[in-house]
């Protein structure tokens, strides 16, 4: 027998506290488990409270109408049976459990995707919109935002400082595809003008010659099919360097000799108006087939115009087209881009007066091409014989 | 030969002692819920000792045992430390589940107790599949699936059993019948009346005993755990017994009345019918009961105490931890 | 040496490989011993392992699974089959209740190494019953893990794969893969398996857009981006492989160089695995290199219908994907 207490208990998952409404028993009665010895009400709701234990009421603590909280003592019973936990102490301190090692990391990474072989711009959603609606090259804004990435505020500012696009100049251009100037940043036109007169010092040591040729298309014209005149000149260019590798080289001054380069790779000089000219590289394209060539032309063209360059667009060339023909040149003599040893001009391409043998005219679809020659690398007669060979491969077709 | 005998004087203190543990588990759980020590629900087994401790203790060791929600006796019956078993409810790192299971998910499957289940019959078809291995292995073991009256009405009953039944396997199915699912009564749900009588649609033995009476679980308990391991395949044994609690901690017990629960305890009580049954046999003398009795309350609050003690349930990776 | 296989032939060597070399494998499932399977997936396996190993059971796909639960506990491997991935419903309680929660319910102290092997997919005017792919329901469930091999090789390697793994699989075949043939190459043992869940396979490399697909839509994919390359538009293909865990790093370090996503599944759009991949993409900081909205092209939202110009418009074909590749190039 020992005297123990009659808490309130949780009648419901959510009750915090129960009004007393009335005692069913009184002081000295004998009750048994579970027999109800009050009505309480909580949560708006009446219930009964019951005996947890069989004995006799001692005493009752609490009146009717009062308020009582979880587990506050309301009665006490001089119970038959013992408390079973007398003595146990339940505040003994909890051990403290095992240190907890570090979170796992989360899903959101805060490097960026490592192979950049894309070469996207990393810009959130919104700064990619403004940035396209306001014709601004991503390459050019200083990304500000925490995981590297270009901002709205970022293109914005990018915007305000840009000043009013420059006048165009002659530049070289490509498959005479029109462009309408995009109005672009005074400091990306100027880094772009500085790079080119870094190349112009150096090219302006090199003792170089060009060798001019007409070439006649109209049969290249009919047998190419739907290949470009772009990529039917750059499979030209890098096949007649197979068949010519002496010009295929650079001059090194130290060991005072030719060495060969790496590959045939063609280098692309692409007009980007306000901007500068942009030299990208193609893979060696006489190894593919013409499709598979023009792809890859059109592909490197939209990169650069559309400023998603990859590294290895500006890998190193043996050799560079350059063509004004589509602002009408007719011809015009390209300075080389060192380290390579030659480089091809070409103009317009349209119809000119052609004497054909037999004493009489003909309007024929010709080209004006010149090839400047590093003549360290090689004479005249190399660069001839490479024309030579040019000549023929796209007068063919291809 | 049986863990336990309960008619055996040598055994029968440790049967009743058994009976006690969990009888004051549960009374110990009620009264640390009344404290607000206690974190959730619990399903108590007061009044249901009989079953527990008359299927377990005549099994041997090794035989294995699945369990439901209201499973403590069970799971203590069949060798289940106090200590884990509180620990895991008062979320302790030192819990059967480390703090991540509860009440009603107790486990200790390497020890042979598969698993209390929190889905109603949700442990049938596992004890099934269990039994297929002792099968296709030849252990010579044996699982008893627990459930209650209210399960037999789940389709998982009857495929289990059904399966059971096709494939021999070496399954003993007790239904705890305590006569109330949660409010639901059994003459109201359970078409046919009775669930032992349902055995005999599947071609096995279906047994009724009175679950209050241990030595009598215990007698038939040994007889179809001896079928089941001869290989002659599952059986059900249908125990009548009564749950003087409600049915969780929010049951305001508006489905029966004060009188019927006041009749079970008083007359019924599986206890005292048994510590009668000792005195009036000879089994056991008062100074031997009174020793099972005060064995069994040392075991609780010592359990109580160093589990109160133990550190907090913790985890690292809480996300990993749901895989291998 | 790899010789050309079908994908059912696969999954039934896998089976023969597994029954061989480890006791502990046992099969269960409807009309799984002399009938070979509804699919003949195991064909040939009763008679040469016997019925104690290759079991033929009632219909109780609730059984079957638990079953499998039950003995995955005690020591066993499992391999249960349902006969078409729609019955697996029946088995949720299994499956998604006992299979999926008893490791982490008892304290990381079980292990549950079964795998429930299924059949899913439309395609073969079955009807709206016999057609469902529910992989993104039991993606959803925490403890289970799902693969979905589209290869004939993977429908090898992931299933060796799913049974070396010690937690619930649900390896989801396709009904129409069954029959597609492949290069395959039978493995000599278990652990040979070069296959891991949660791995997903670029089959095509590509610079313009990425294609992410598991299952019969990863077939789909690779049609596609055949002739959206005679078009000029290389796509990169992603085959998923396992829908749980999903290799959400691979699909991200693609689009991070293409910029551009398009999602491809048979199961219905709304909350599906494809809905989990674009919102793993966006809280990355691949977000920042997208160049488009991403697109998903999956299986409308109705039940399988019977008529098959309906099915078919229910279900991606070739053609939709490539439109729908075109128009993602445009956005």
């Amino acid at each position: 027998m020992s005297a123990r207490e009659v808490r309130l208990p949780a009648l419901s998952a959510t009750m915090e506290e129960a009004t007393l409404l009335a005692w069913n028993v009184t002081v000295g009665e004998t009750v048994r488990q579970g027999q109800p010895i009050a009505e309480v009400s909580t949560d708006k709701v009446d219930m009964d409270l019951e005996a947890p234990y069989d004995g006799t009421i001692v005493e009752l603590l609490v009146e009717q109408g009062a308020t009582v909280t979880l587990g506050q003592t309301l009665a006490t019973i001089e119970a038959e049976e013992d408390d079973m936990f007398v003595g146990l102490d339940f505040a003994a301190e909890t051990q403290a459990p095992s240190p907890l090692p570090e979170a796992a990391p989360s899903t959101y990474d805060p490097v960026p995707p490592t192979d950049t072989r894309g070469g996207i711009v990393a810009a959130s959603p919104p700064a990619r919109k403004m940035a396209r609606q306001l014709g601004i090259d991503l390459t050019e804004v200083t990304p500000t935002g925490a995981r590297g990435q270009v901002t709205p505020i970022d293109v914005k500012s990018h915007h305000e400082r840009a000043g009013t696009p420059p006048l165009q100049t002659q530049q070289p251009a490509v498959e005479s595809r029109p462009e309408s100037p995009a109005p672009v940043s005074e400091a990306k036109r100027l880094a772009v003008r500085r790079a080119t007169v870094d190349v112009m010092n150096r090219t302006a040591l090199v003792p170089q010659f060009t060798l001019w040729r007409t070439l006649v298309l109209d049969r290249a014209a009919q047998r190419r099919g739907d290949m470009g005149w772009t990529t039917l000149l750059v499979r030209a260019l890098a096949a007649s360097l197979h068949e010519h590798p002496e010009l295929n080289a650079h001059w090194d001054d130290e060991q005072r000799t030719a060495i060969p380069h790496d590959g045939h790779s063609v280098g692309l000089a692409v007009d980007r108006p306000g901007i500068g000219l942009v030299v990208a590289t193609l893979p060696d394209p006489s190894l593919l087939d013409p499709g598979e060539a023009g792809r890859a032309v059109r592909g490197l063209v939209d990169r650069v115009r559309n400023g998603k360059i990859r590294p290895e667009d500006m890998a190193q060339a043996s050799i560079t087209l350059s063509n004004l023909g589509g602002l009408g040149v007719d011809r015009f003599n390209a300075l080389l881009f060192p380290p390579q040893a030659a480089i091809l001009s070409i103009g317009s391409i349209r119809h000119r007066p052609i004497a054909t043998g037999d004493g009489a005219l003909k309007a024929m679809l010709t080209a004006e091409v010149g090839l400047t020659v590093d003549h360290r690398v090689a004479d005249g007669a190399d660069g001839a014989r490479y024309l030579e060979t040019f000549s023929s491969y796209v007068e063919s077709g291809g | 030969m049986t863990r336990r005998d309960p008619r055996s004087p040598e055994q029968a203190g440790r049967v009743l002692e058994s009976m006690w543990t969990i009888r004051r588990f549960e009374e110990g759980l009620e009264e640390l819920f009344s404290r607000g020590l206690l974190h959730g629900t619990m399903h108590l087994s007061i009044g249901q000792e009989a079953v527990a401790e008359g299927v377990c203790g005549a099994l041997t060791d090794g035989d294995m045992i699945t369990s439901t929600h209201r499973g403590h006796g069970h799971t203590l019956a069949h060798g289940a430390d106090p200590e884990p078993m509180l620990a895991e409810l008062l979320m302790k790192d030192t819990g059967y589940c480390r703090g991540r299971g509860g009440s009603m998910h107790i486990a200790d499957v390497a020890n042979g107790n598969l698993g209390a289940n929190g889905i109603v019959a949700g442990s049938m078809t596992i004890a099934a599949g269990a039994g297929l291995t002792q099968q296709m292995a030849s252990t010579g073991r044996i699982v008893v699936c627990f459930f209650g009256d209210g399960a037999a009405n789940e389709g998982s009953f009857h495929e289990a059993i059904n399966l059971a039944a096709v494939w021999q396997l070496p399954v003993l199915f007790v239904c705890e019948n305590n006569q109330y699912g949660m409010s639901m009564s059994q003459d109201r749900s359970t078409a046919g009346g009775s669930v032992s009588a349902r055995a005999c649609a599947y071609g096995i033995p279906g047994v009724e005993v009175d679950g209050n009476d241990v030595v009598a679980v215990h007698e038939r308990t040994a007889e179809l755990v001896e079928r089941a391991r001869r290989g002659d395949g599952p059986s059900i044994l249908e125990a009548i017994t009564y749950r003087y609690r409600g049915h969780s901690k929010s049951d305001r017990n508006l489905y029966r009345t004060q009188t019927e629960i006041e009749e079970w305890r008083s007359s019924k009580d599986p206890l005292a019918r048994y510590e009668g049954w000792l005195r009036e046999s000879g089994t056991l003398d008062e100074n031997e009961i009174e020793r099972a009795r005060a064995a069994a309350k040392e075991a609780i609050r010592t359990a109580v105490q160093k589990a109160f003690s133990a550190p907090d349930a913790s985890i690292t990776d809480l996300e990993g931890a749901a895989y291998a | 040496m790899p010789e050309l296989s079908t994908y059912a032939s696969a999954v039934n060597s896998a089976l023969r490989l597994l029954l061989g070399e480890d006791e502990r494998v046992f099969l269960a499932g409807e009309d799984i011993g002399v009938y070979g399977g509804a699919f003949g997936v195991t064909d040939g396996l009763v008679a040469e392992f016997g019925e104690d190993r290759v079991r033929d059971t009632p219909i109780s796909e609730d059984a079957i699974a638990g079953l499998a639960v039950g003995a995955a506990i005690t020591g066993l491997r499992p391999i249960v089959e349902m006969q078409f991935s729609d019955f697996i419903v029946n088995a949720m309680d299994a499956i998604v209740n006992q299979a999926a929660k008893l490791h982490f319910m008892y304290g990381g102290r079980v292990e549950v190494p079964m795998v429930v092997r299924a059949p899913g997919g439309g395609g073969t005017g079955a009807g709206a019953q016999h057609s469902q792919s529910l992989e993104a329901w039991f993606a959803h469930v925490p403890g289970l893990k799902v693969v979905t091999p589209a290869t004939v090789q993977d429908a090898h390697d992931l299933l060796l794969a799913s049974v070396l793994d010690p937690n619930p699989v649900i390896h989801l075949e396709h009904k129409l893969l069954y029959k597609t043939e492949g290069d395959f190459e039978a493995r000599r043992r278990i652990g040979e398996t070069p296959a891991r869940i949660g791995e997903a396979a670029v089959l095509r490399e590509g610079s313009d857009l990425t294609i992410a697909a598991y299952s019969i839509m990863t077939l789909r994919a690779l049609e596609a981006a055949d002739a959206l390359a005679d078009e000029g538009i290389e796509a990169e293909v992603i085959d998923m492989r396992t829908v749980k865990p999903l290799d959400l790093d691979t699909v991200r370090a693609s689009v991070g160089r293409t910029g551009r996503l398009l999602i491809s599944h048979e199961a219905p759009t709304a909350v599906g695995v494809g809905a989990e991949i674009a919102a793993g993409v966006v809280e990355s900081n691949t977000i920042d290199y997208l160049l488009a909205p991403i697109r998903r092209l999956c299986g409308k939202d109705v039940p399988m219908p019977y008529a098959r110009d309906l099915e078919r418009t229910v279900i991606p074909q070739v053609e939709d994907v490539v439109d729908a590749a075109r128009e993602l190039m445009k956005a």
